[in-house]
């Protein structure tokens, strides 16, 4: 289903990271919750951009 | 956000002709009256053929497509039809073509039949995989009963309260994705799977190293293990949907068959009735056969009777004469030949005394006389009265015969009731119950097995984990951080989960309260609505209590308060299309209902039975945000027009 409101499910998300794992990037939880909205039936699309974001989350990190 | 703009039906239901439905933009309510049979479901269904390519009969069974077509047009041969709707979403402009054509001159099955679909966004036609990847996203089938719906639809939301019932499961599963927790489901499954493979990569990269080689071998056994595990407790979970969703498929077929199967259980009596009384009969009748046998004695009784008592006359008059003629010869010679002594005459005085004097003697000499011997005779037919239990028989074999003719008569009756229904068929699927029931209870079993040695696998990995995190290479680490995001952001979406799906039910509950008391007459003694785990929700009184007997008519009024609580806070917002939502509903309560559509979505298509609500009153309570009537009217019974009310 391609949402038009996902604000609130991502406020969950956010408040839940915040508690459980403060050190997680946010924007790559954003970008897993918008891989899975936008590909509702197309699994191996929603793993490929999440991967994607991974990559980027990580390279990040090394770059640090 | 979907918005209908228009609907262009041609050669659907009763709309031979191409009929078209403006939708006003803006929020508010559009009506559409029709009497009975002039196509307000077929309206529905148009839509619902529209998005999806089906149309629902009752039991919310699918139609078929050579019964949707126009019957006056098939009757001339045509049995084309099609749909078109225009709406918005997103911002863009859409137009949805749905178009089918018979492959047959006369068609009788689907497979008759050859469908188009054409979504055109703006000015470009979608390629048929966009197309069908846009109306996914678009409006996805599994949620159209929030949308499309009639009263039938809305008593199933009953279901919902009963936790263990795998309707109410069905529902709570397509509430849980129109509100968007599958999103979250999805994210954290895929993450887990990712971070399985991290794991699985960090056990390799620690192989190839002697100081961690023992480890990394260890913690790659440890994983194969548990992804057997994982794969075994997938397909056991599989298995099980599929049995709950078969389970759920045979409630379905056995409540819209029930109906057929009381009607089956009364035929299966009637015959095995028919065979008692069979038997019955046949024993009656030996009965009666024996019983004839003997009845001709009973006809013969009283001839007889009269006979012997004639025959008894006859025999003591010769007993008389013969007794005389003793007598007689006693006196003439002086001697008794009886008890051989002479006579003295005193006594032959005495004796002829008793003579009477026109005695003619008679003689036995030789043997028994005639009417000895027929009273002899008749001594010896025995006397039988059963006319009695020959008419008892007869009795019972007439009514007996009457009850075959009834039972008959009602079998055949049962018969025809049972034509459109193969009773093999529905007592399979009672039969298919029970196993399915049975099954399921030796997966779910299997399962909590299965996750238990997971778990187990899980911590033995975690342990040699730990161990492997103070000696590693920078492969090793680069995988095994890569493993550590995936993991920590997979436990935030499972934590997310549960604490989304409160949060939704806290939202829901609000607002399908604040809907249900806008709806309800018992606004004075009603506090609220309360969701439960399954999103069922129950009445709650003033005095804490819930209500625990709800009317049917209640029962309507929190559906359709979930209905609205569910538009309000999902993600996915629509038009309401309701078809007849008033049936069970009292006049005030259906006043409440009235008021009550505009909070319930932004666009409310209302297709109803003019004197279930009365323009008047609609016109009355909605106002302004009445947008537009529309009228079907009647122009055969096979077709329909419909037509805009202009308000004076």
């Amino acid at each position: 289903m391609r949402t038009t409101d996902l604000n609130e499910l991502m406020q969950t998300v956010e408040t839940l990271r915040g508690e459980l794992h403060p050190d997680l990037d946010a924007r790559f939880l954003e970008q897993v919750i918008r891989a899975e909205a936008e590909n509702p039936e197309d699994d191996a699309e929603a793993i490929r951009v999440i991967e994607l974001a991974l990559k980027a989350l990580l390279n990040l990190s090394v770059v640090r | 956000m979907l918005r209908l703009k228009r609907i262009e039906i041609c050669g659907f239901g009763p709309f031979a002709d191409e009929q078209i439905l403006e939708l006003p933009a803006g929020d508010g309510v559009t009506v559409v009256y029709g009497e009975n049979m002039r196509g307000k479901t077929s309206l529905l269904n148009a839509i619902r053929y529209g998005f999806f390519g089906i149309a629902l009969s009752r039991g919310s069974r699918a139609r078929r497509l050579h019964t949707i077509t126009n019957r006056d047009l098939a009757a001339i041969g045509e049995h084309e039809f099609s749909v078109t709707l225009a709406f918005d979403y997103d911002g863009d402009e859409y137009e949805l073509v749905r178009a089918c054509r018979a492959r047959t001159k006369t068609p009788t099955s689907d497979d008759d039949y050859e469908q188009d679909v054409m979504l055109r966004r703006g000015s470009s036609p979608l390629g048929p995989q966009e197309r069908d990847l846009a109306l996914l996203q678009i409006f996805p089938a599994e949620v159209s009963r929030f949308f499309l719906f009639d009263g039938e639809l809305l008593q199933e939301y009953e279901e919902l309260l009963f936790n263990e019932s795998p309707a109410g499961h069905k529902i709570s599963e397509a509430i849980e994705r129109i509100l968007g927790v599958p999103i979250l489901k999805r994210g954290r499954t895929h993450l887990v799977s990712l971070s399985e493979e991290a794991d699985r990569q960090a056990a390799k990269e620690a192989s190839k190293v002697q100081s961690t080689q023992a480890l990394g071998a260890a913690l790659e056994q440890a994983t194969a293990q548990k992804d057997a595990h994982q794969k075994e407790v997938a397909r056991l979970q599989e298995q099980l949907d599929r049995l709950t969703s078969d389970k759920s498929d045979i409630e379905q077929s056995m409540q819209s068959m029930q109906k057929y199967s009381s009607i089956l259980e009364e035929r299966d009596e009637a015959n095995s009735k028919l065979e008692e009384l069979k038997n019955d009969d046949k024993a009656r009748r030996a009965d009666l056969q024996r019983a004839m046998g003997d009845s001709w004695r009973s006809l013969l009784k009283e001839p007889v009777r009269a006979a012997r008592k004639a025959a008894e006359l006859d025999a003591q008059r010769e007993l008389d004469a013969f007794v005389t003629s003793l007598r007689v010869k006693a006196i003439d010679t002086g001697h008794c030949g009886t008890c051989d002594q002479d006579v003295p005459e005193a006594v032959s005085i005495r004796l002829r005394a008793t003579i009477p004097p026109d005695t003619i003697a008679t003689s036995l000499a030789g043997g028994v006389s005639a009417a000895m011997a027929r009273l002899s005779a008749l001594g010896k037919f025995g006397e039988a009265d059963n006319f009695g239990e020959v008419r008892q028989l007869w009795k019972q074999i007439q009514s007996i015969a009457v009850e075959q003719i009834t039972l008959r008569d009602r079998v055949a009756e049962l018969g025809r009731a049972l034509a459109d229904c193969d009773p093999e068929t529905l007592r399979r699927t009672k039969s298919s119950y029970g196993e399915v029931v049975e099954k399921m209870g030796i997966v779910k079993n299997a399962i909590l097995e299965g996750t238990k040695k997971v778990d187990e696998r899980d911590k033995s990995i975690q342990g040699i984990k730990k161990k492997l995190e103070a000696s590693g290479t920078l492969d090793l680490k680069a995988s095994q951080l890569r493993a550590k995001v995936l993991r920590d952001a997979s436990e935030v979406l499972a934590a997310a989960v549960e604490r989304y799906k409160k949060e939704l039910r806290s939202r829901v509950e609000a607002t399908a309260s604040k809907l249900f008391l806008s709806m309800t007459t018992e606004k004075q003694d009603y506090s609220r609505l309360a969701i439960g785990e399954g999103y069922g929700l129950t009445i709650l009184h003033r005095d804490g209590r819930t209500e625990e007997a709800r009317s049917a008519g209640a029962e309507h009024v929190v559906a359709l308060a979930l209905m609205g609580a569910l538009q309000n806070n999902a993600p996915l917002r629509g038009p309401i299309v309701m078809d007849s939502p008033f049936g069970r509903l009292d006049d005030d309560h259906t006043s409440n209902v009235i008021r009550t559509l505009p909070e319930m979505a932004g666009q409310v298509l209302l297709l109803v039975y003019e004197a279930e609500v009365g323009k008047k009153r609609v016109r009355d309570i909605l106002g302004g945000r009445l947008l537009r009537e529309y009228q079907l009217e009647r122009i055969s019974a096979r077709r329909t027009k419909l037509a805009e009310v202009k308000r004076s």
